[in-house]
């Protein structure tokens, strides 16, 4: 019985080991979220910037969230702009169909101009 | 007169989710006839209100900067109150609210629009004093505001701008105290209402808090026929500054001083009041938008269920 039991452990032990290496050879991760820039660290008052997420992957969706101001349009490639002076940190999160995601922030210093 | 037929419009317009740059002052908090209930008497209130705004000031001074993208802001706005006079010197009061729309228009560039619920506040109301004979009244009042939702809206995987989010996304404290004198003999009476919101911060938006909220108002009530009651308002809304992780928001904060006539009209167990805001004087931190009118309407429904 005990025979039984120890070769049953030890299948499940290989099973497991095994899903995991399988799922490692089947999702090799090419998701790499290689930077988010903008065109202009420091902007004036009501001018917009430009802000780029580069990143590799399959199907890959970005969200983007900033403590203040306004982000217009969506996807890679954004516009930035806000009303008052202050520094803004803008925030991109980039996902890709496996379920790998990685954020990055950059900052955006606004003049009282 | 067994309770205050009269309803007093105590909105607060600078409170949560208000105007820091670019959105004109929305109502969270507020309620109607401040004082408790009678025990096992329970009252509605429905409240609507609509502010709108398209100039900018910085201190006193209003802004003529063509340039600023930001053309106009609008806010429409529902409020539902209802009270319960728990024993004859306890009344719990729930308020919710939720925003129709909050608008944000950037002139070429298109506008931003949310709607949903804001938060709602679970309130006890203590009677501390009441003399019917010299007509006055002493309430004081304690409450959680809680938010209902801590999430930022989004479109297409984008913020909205926060001035167009309608939950304050942080949970609050509030405080209110209310006071009454009445002057029958004049068909008169005078109310002194201060409120206090203090806000909590949001870890899941960079550890945003909205400022504090430090509300004063002084009403004067007159008859002027019957069921039909003139109420003056003047009001002060002083709002500190709003933070984020990384400091203060250097263009959030105000002083603001209000003017608002009240007309109410009360039939059998309803009422209904109407309340324009005139402001007489602001003072705004660095630059926002300031409101440019804001009214509203109230609908009251009292009811004694006790049977008596």
């Amino acid at each position: 019985m005990i025979k039984y039991i120890f070769l049953l452990f030890s299948l499940l032990i290989i099973t497991l080991i095994g899903c995991k290496k399988e799922e490692n050879v089947l999702n090799p991760k090419s998701f790499t979220f290689v930077s988010l820039t903008t065109t202009k660290s420091e902007i004036n008052l009501n001018e917009f910037t430009d802000i780029t997420a580069t990143a590799t992957g399959d199907n890959l969706t970005y969200s983007w969230t900033c403590s203040e101001g306004a982000i217009f349009d969506n996807g890679p490639k954004v516009q930035f702009s806000i009303c008052h002076a202050t520094t803004v940190r803008i925030t991109c999160t980039v996902s890709d169909a496996s379920g790998y995601s990685e954020s990055k922030d950059i900052n955006i210093k606004i003049g009282q101009k | 007169m067994k309770y205050l037929v009269v309803f007093l419009f105590f909105i607060i317009s600078s409170s949560i989710v208000s105007a820091q740059c670019c959105s004109v002052g929305s109502p969270i908090g507020g309620t109607t006839s401040i004082g408790t209930l009678p025990e096992n008497n329970i009252r509605y209130t429905v409240f609507y209100r609509n502010g709108y705004g398209d100039r900018y000031y910085s201190g006193t001074d209003i802004v003529n900067d063509t340039s600023i993208q930001v053309k106009y802001a609008l806010s429409n706005y529902v409020g539902l109150f209802i009270d319960y006079g728990l024993v004859e010197r306890l009344t719990l009061g729930f308020e919710f609210g939720y925003f129709i729309n909050k608008l944000q228009d950037w002139g070429s560039k298109g506008s931003f629009e949310a709607s949903g619920l804001s938060s709602g506040i679970i309130v006890g109301k203590y009677n501390l004093l009441k003399d019917i004979e010299s007509e006055y009244e002493l309430t004081v009042s304690a409450g959680l505001k809680i938010p209902f939702s801590t999430d930022r809206i989004q479109k297409n995987f984008v913020d909205l701008p926060r001035d167009v989010q309608p939950s304050p996304g942080a949970f609050g404290f509030v405080t209110q105290l209310f006071f009454h004198k009445g002057f029958s003999n004049i068909s008169t009476n005078l109310f002194l209402v201060n409120r206090i919101e203090i806000n909590g911060s949001n870890s899941n938006d960079y550890e945003y808090k909205y400022g504090n909220c430090y509300n004063t108002s002084i009403f004067v009530t007159k008859k002027i026929v019957d069921n039909l009651t003139g109420i003056v308002q003047l009001r002060n809304e002083i709002k500190d500054k709003d933070r984020e992780d990384i400091g203060e928001i250097q263009s959030s904060g105000s002083n603001l001083f209000f003017i608002s006539p009240q007309l109410n009209y009360s039939f059998g167990d309803f009422s209904v009041s109407v309340l324009y805001d005139i402001p007489i004087y602001r003072y705004y931190n660095v630059r926002q938008l300031g409101g440019k009118y804001s009214f509203a309407l109230n609908f009251i429904w009292q009811m004694d269920l006790s049977g008596e």
